[in-house]
């Protein structure tokens, strides 16, 4: 069949260590979800359009359902639950502890509705703000163009994504 | 803190989502994200041509591939199905059985014809491959007026043609008030198909349990309502079955069916005895998950020398695509039809709704569902009127306008308008409009301001009792002798915000931190019944049964001797406990008028979208924030629908549009900043004053932006184009107007 050869990879995930035997066409997005059940990056197309799930490879904002697991082999890996401080930093008011100053700022501007495309929102808008720390709003809505949201009209998206320059760029 | 001050506080404040955490942080439960050990995998065979007879189905090679488990097609599902048809039909309407897998005939490219279980979903992908279908294959049908025509191809067995339904609805005498008009203008309109693209797949993981129970997790905006429709496909006693949403990517009305994949799924899992899992991928979600529209009107109006309409008449069709979803009907027959007088004082009418069957995905509500047609038909003829009466368009909508003191006001198509105040919503839209200076644009470019009013039926209860044989939507408040409060409600969020709302509503009305409060839906083993999410409702139905099941919970405690707070008298009664129902509150008209300015550049017919204006009546808020939200989100669909999204088919009822490369939802880049304002009449339907208005954006703006650009392209003499409004179309009216 198609597919059945198997590869090992070896990937730093949040910091930690993985390795696994995988068949050769295996997805990265597949291999954070399926095999080290990391569920917070999320699949919403099969065309690379809608961007949910987007991760840091490297450092590096990726779509992970277009990189082999294979690929990112020997790499270091952030998905949206490795992307929080740990607990314990103020959260400022209303928010929970926790979250990252991006992740607070969509919850404070309203940022999300359904929740399916934040992650790899907030994942994109990370890599925005650290090519560009601070954006216009059209800059946001520009560098947002492989991040699909139905639920939002991405106003409020934007609205995190200024806010947490913001913050960033004073801390 | 007071309970009177607490209701104060809390009930219309702008608090952020307990939602949200989770969800930002990747600790959401979506169907996807639940994997118990064991599950199998799933895979739908599905027709590639839109119309053929099936001749054969082989499904041995799949059945000896490497890890399939099971391979189910027609033949193997006796006794399951079909899945049912359309409710609320009008009499000598069809209602063909639809099945599962298809036996006999393939009706649109897409439908499903096998199913295949394996260890891994490649494994099943892989082995859905050796499925052998032959096909017969016969002409197609895809668009309302081709499928209604004379010797199309017909789709169902048995029926001289493709006619699902037909009502007509009249009041007064249409043909007098047009023989009198001073003015009389028509015209055909088409609201195009739409996918609702719900960022989260549907999906579905079927788990058997050890004593027998069945747990169907799926991505359901009615979880209540998917158990019973599943139990009877199934053969099932309900009680036998626990369906659990848990969190949800989003639905906008495509959620609402159970549909034939699903069942299938969980007949596997029954047979198998082994969890099962599907969720669809997001081109095969263009072919299975219901569409919304697709409706072509040809209506006129007649009006009186000052621009008073008098009467509306025509005909719209409407396609069903291949078969009836529950509630589809109801789009076109209690919204579509109905609504089309908006706000507006209209005596005669004569309309005539057609439902047709064609060779395409089934129709489903989509965000608004029959609301935005109705308010783009009726909007667009109102600006019609406005041009050929010579009269300013928001003028003409003030001399037509159901006046306050009118309510509640029964329109001639027999619905009952609760409360509203019109004018006060265009009053301050054309303030907003007119605070700011028209923006600067190049040269030669074409800017238009266009408005539309709306009206928006919202918090239906369906007339389908409950288990306990009552109709409403019910809610259990319980008080812990800690002075804790759960709330757990039959109706069923997905995106909205409902555990903040309705935490924000019992608080206030117990008079408890908001802290305190932990609500509960999605589930129908952990909430009382209910019909869930859609049409705007869960504000209104889900809303009162909180606030009765409250009232009852407060009465409990006045009956401790002496007057107290809440959760001291639960904590001397050993806990409170109230369930009550919504029973069938009156449905809410929230209302609204929005503007849009646009430019367009001749050159390329290119659209910008420069100002969107939203002025929105929903009677008494609970949360700002969230209505916001659900305005912005509702405007970029409906802005979609007049720019970007069309699914298209070619003539053989091949999709066009099945993939996010090819459906143009709405980008960061291809919206404004939305301008956002309440005005509020507060509704006296139900106990709380307030409207539904989760689908006000779909309504409002799609017809203000058309009435825009039609605008901006006045200088060509352009009357009319129809949606979407892409660069393309434009152009050539253009190049047709200059010759």
């Amino acid at each position: 069949m198609p597919g059945s050869r198997d590869v090992i990879v070896e990937v730093t995930v949040n910091g930690a260590r993985h390795t696994a035997q995988v068949p050769a066409r295996t997805l990265l997005v597949h291999f954070l979800r399926d095999r080290l059940r990391l569920t917070g990056t999320h699949v919403g197309c099969d065309t690379t359009q809608c961007g949910a799930c987007t991760v840091a490879l490297d450092g590096v904002a990726v779509k992970s359902c277009t990189v082999l697991a294979a690929q990112a082999s020997g790499h270091e890996i952030t998905t949206i639950e490795g992307l929080a401080p740990a607990a314990g930093a103020d959260p400022g008011p209303g928010a929970a502890a926790g979250l990252h100053p991006i992740q607070r700022a969509f919850q404070q501007a309203h940022g999300l509705q359904c929740g399916y495309c934040t992650p790899g929102m907030v994942m994109a808008i990370r890599q925005l703000l650290s090519d560009n720390p601070d954006p216009s709003e059209q800059d946001v809505r520009h560098g947002l163009a492989g991040n699909i949201c139905r639920c939002t009209g991405y106003q409020n998206i934007v609205a995190a994504a200024l806010a947490a320059a913001r913050q960033l760029r004073e801390a | 803190m007071s309970a009177a001050g607490n209701r104060d506080n809390l009930i219309g404040r702008a608090v952020v989502r307990r939602e949200d955490p989770a969800l930002l942080t990747g600790r959401g439960q979506y169907v996807d994200d639940v994997a118990p050990p064991g599950t199998l995998h799933a895979f739908v065979v599905r027709s590639p041509v839109a119309h053929a007879r099936i001749v054969s189905v082989e499904a041995g090679a799949a059945r000896q591939a490497p890890g399939v488990a099971a391979v189910f097609t027609a033949a193997d599902l006796a006794g399951v199905g079909p899945l049912p048809g359309g409710e609320g039909l009008p009499p000598g309407s069809r209602n063909p059985a639809y099945p599962v897998l298809a036996a006999e005939k393939v009706l649109w490219a897409g439908q499903p014809v096998a199913l295949v279980v394996a260890e891994t979903p490649e494994l099943a992908a892989d082995a859905a491959e050796l499925v052998a279908v032959e096909y017969d294959e016969l002409p197609a049908v895809t668009g309302p007026l081709e499928a209604a025509a004379e010797g199309a191809p017909l789709l169902h067995s048995g029926a001289p043609d493709n006619i699902a339904l037909r009502k007509r609805i009249v009041a007064g005498d249409a043909a007098a008030a047009f023989a009198a008009a001073a003015h009389r203008v028509g015209q055909r309109m088409v609201s195009q198909r739409l996918a609702p693209v719900a960022l989260e797949p549907r999906g579905v993981l079927a788990v058997p349990g050890e004593d027998g129970r069945l747990e169907v997790r799926m991505s359901t905006q009615r979880p209540h309502g998917a158990r019973i429709w599943l139990a009877r496909i199934l053969g099932l006693p309900p009680e036998r079955m626990r369906v659990v949403a848990g969190d949800m990517g989003g639905g906008f009305g495509a959620k609402g069916p159970v549909y034939p994949d699903q069942v299938a799924v969980i007949h596997a899992a029954r047979t198998l005895g082994r969890p099962v899992k599907w969720v669809e991928e997001r081109s095969e979600s263009f072919l299975a998950t219901t569409h919304g529209r697709d409706q072509v009107a040809d209506l006129e109006v007649a009006a009186d020398a000052d621009g008073r309409i008098t009467a509306m008449r025509g005909t719209v069709h409407a396609s069903f695509g291949a078969y009836f979803t529950p509630n589809a009907p109801g789009s076109l027959l209690g919204r579509l039809g109905p609504m089309l007088p908006q706000g507006y004082r209209i005596e005669n009418f004569d309309v005539e709704l057609v439902g047709v069957f064609a060779n395409t995905t089934p129709i489903g509500p989509y965000r608004g569902a029959g609301r935005p047609e109705a308010a783009y038909f009726c909007e667009r003829l109102v600006d019609l009127v406005a041009l050929q009466a010579g009269l300013d368009p928001a003028e003409v909508r003030r001399r037509n306008f159901v006046p306050p003191a009118d309510f509640p006001y029964t329109s001639c198509t027999g619905l009952t308008y609760d409360s509203g105040d019109y004018q006060a919503g265009l009053d301050l839209l054309l303030e907003k409009l007119s605070a700011v200076p028209a923006p600067a644009v190049p040269e030669g470019h074409l800017l238009g301001t266009g408005i539309a009013s709306f009206v928006e039926p919202g918090g239906i209860t369906p007339r389908i009792p409950g288990p306990d044989g009552s109709v409403g939507d019910q809610a259990t408040v319980t008080v812990s002798p800690a002075g804790k409060v759960t709330v757990a409600v039959g109706t069923s969020g997905h995106g909205q915000g409902h555990e903040t709302a309705f935490a924000q509503l019992a608080a206030g009305l117990l008079g408890v931190p908001y802290e305190d409060v932990t609500v509960v839906f999605g589930d129908t083993d952990a909430a009382p019944f209910g019909y869930g999410t859609f049409g705007s409702r869960s504000a209104v139905a889900g809303g009162s049964a909180v606030y009765h099941a409250c009232q009852a919970v407060l009465e409990a405690a006045r009956r401790v001797d002496a007057p107290m707070p809440v959760a001291e008298a639960a904590a001397r009664l050993g806990g409170i406990s109230a369930t009550a129902s919504s029973g069938a509150p009156p449905e809410t008209y929230a209302s609204g008028s929005y503007g849009c300015v646009v430019s367009v550049d001749p050159d390329t017919g290119r659209v910008s979208v420069l100002r969107v204006v939203a002025v929105d009546d929903c009677g008494v808020v609970i949360n700002p924030l969230l209505v916001e939200g659900q305005v912005h989100g509702a405007v970029a669909q409906g802005l979609g629908q007049a720019l970007t999204e069309h699914v298209q088919y070619d003539a053989a009822g091949q999709p066009m549009s099945a993939s996010l490369m090819d459906y143009a939802v709405p980008l960061a880049a291809s919206l404004p900043s939305i301008e956002s304002y309440l005005v509020s009449t507060p509704s006296p339907a139900n106990p709380l004053g307030v409207k539904g208005m989760g689908e006000s954006g779909t309504i409002g703006v799609t017809p203000a932006l058309v009435n825009a650009v039609m605008a901006a392209l006045r200088p060509y003499g352009i009357r009319h184009l129809d949606m979407p409004l892409t660069p393309e179309k434009i152009w050539a009216a253009i190049q047709q107007a200059r010759g």
